[in-house]
């Protein structure tokens, strides 16, 4: 009959992976000069770099709309486009200048349940600056056209008004609707239907964040 | 003259670094083999622990242990890695089927099994106490690789003890 496995088992069954996993191995100064080339990214690159952007573009924005509403400070809806647009880049840099110090603060050589803990806070924060910096085109899009209208030669406002007032009726209701479906699909009465959609957007990846940062917690306090 | 010097000392960096990832390439084995069952995925994640290794070396103080260091970048590549394919690669399947072993084999040593299921029943931080238990770090290795206290490190093993003799006994009592 077999004897029953016991602890140290597990520990001389480590030692034959490891030893297997070893003969299988590339030789060391094979992975060495793949991991000297592969250093150069890494996971957290792509996010990195994708910030970048988003600053330089926040910045473009900031410079674009800062010119278009200073050239249209006599006409109201011009300047309020402008500003709108304006405010929209300033927030993209906060956002990504937010995101870039929580990557900053990720060195992989510190305790494990530390930098577990900053990652999940990172792809906290990541789904909600990207719920913060999706929302705002409800409305922004229309100021954006105003914009484009402009440049293109012709006042989009003065030549319809009703169908301008009525695309950010549409929008600000848009927003205010998008707002509470978020806060209400959360909760514990939200339908189905709500569910759904909040799980196709954001929802399960603020769900998975916020279980990662408890599971960390958990296992750091849990003695 | 400058640069010279610059690429002397950055052949000494590297050179050292290389014995280093040598003297300890056990570490990023025995990582990938707890938190990757596919032999191509393994393969992946310690090419990817190596290349965070060489990333990080500057930075790497003399006064600490080696293994240490390499253990906390190791575990931290091994369980973002996971989480960021949890959704193509569920945990809990791992224990379902033995898969291929490294050179095709199919893995039928009755511990090695054994090890995988108990692997695959915990989170991927329960995973990092169970793989530092079973590589025989002391408890001030542990918490510091953890970043955890002592006495929170001991707590947990003896519950983790506990527990992987419940999975291990056969007859469930």
């Amino acid at each position: 009959m077999d004897q029953p496995l016991e602890i140290d088992d597990l520990k001389t069954a480590l030692r034959t992976l490891e030893a297997e996993l070893g003969r299988h191995a590339r030789r060391a100064d094979t992975f060495a000069a793949e991991s000297r080339r592969g250093a150069a990214r890494t996971r957290l690159d792509p996010m990195r770099h994708g910030r970048l952007l988003q600053i330089a573009a926040g910045f473009a924005a900031c410079l674009v709309a800062g010119a278009f509403w200073a050239r249209h400070r006599e006409v109201p809806h011009l300047l309020a486009a402008g500003l709108l647009v304006h405010a929209y880049g300033m927030l993209a840099i906060v956002l990504a200048a937010c995101e870039l110090r929580l990557l900053g603060r990720i060195d992989y050589a510190e305790p494990v349940v530390a930098i577990q803990r900053r990652l999940a806070e990172l792809r906290r924060f990541h789904v909600r600056a990207s719920l913060a910096a999706g929302l705002p085109w409800w409305l922004l899009w229309i100021a954006a056209a105003l914009m484009l209208a402009d440049v293109a030669g012709f006042d989009a406002y003065a030549a319809a008004p009703g169908a301008v007032a009525a695309a950010a009726a549409v929008g600000a209701l848009g927003l205010a609707a998008s707002l509470a479906f978020l806060g209400r699909a959360r909760g514990p009465g939200a339908s189905r239907a709500a569910r759904f959609v909040d799980d196709h957007l954001a929802g399960p990846r603020l769900r998975e964040a916020r279980a990662l940062l408890d599971a960390a917690a958990r296992f750091e306090l849990d003695a | 003259m400058r640069e010279r010097r610059h690429e002397r000392s950055d052949d000494a960096l590297r050179t050292r670094c290389e014995r280093l990832l040598e003297a300890h390439r056990g570490i990023a084995f025995k990582v990938a083999a707890t938190y990757c069952r596919h032999v191509e995925d393994r393969r992946d994640l310690v090419q990817e622990i190596h290349a965070q290794v060489w990333r990080a070396f500057p930075a790497y103080d003399d006064a600490r242990p080696f293994s240490t260091w390499m253990y906390r970048i190791a575990l931290n590549v091994a369980i973002s890695a996971t989480r960021a394919a949890q959704s193509a690669l569920p945990l809990d399947r791992l224990d379902a089927e033995p898969a291929d072993d490294v050179d095709g084999r199919r893995e039928t040593d009755d511990g090695v099994r054994a090890l995988y299921r108990c692997i695959a029943r915990l989170a991927p931080l329960d995973r990092a106490l169970l793989l530092l238990y079973l590589d025989e770090k002391s408890h001030r290795e542990i918490a510091d690789v953890l970043g955890l206290s002592e006495t929170n490190v001991a707590t947990k093993i003896g519950r983790l003890k506990r527990r992987i003799r419940d999975d291990l006994d056969p007859t469930g009592e």
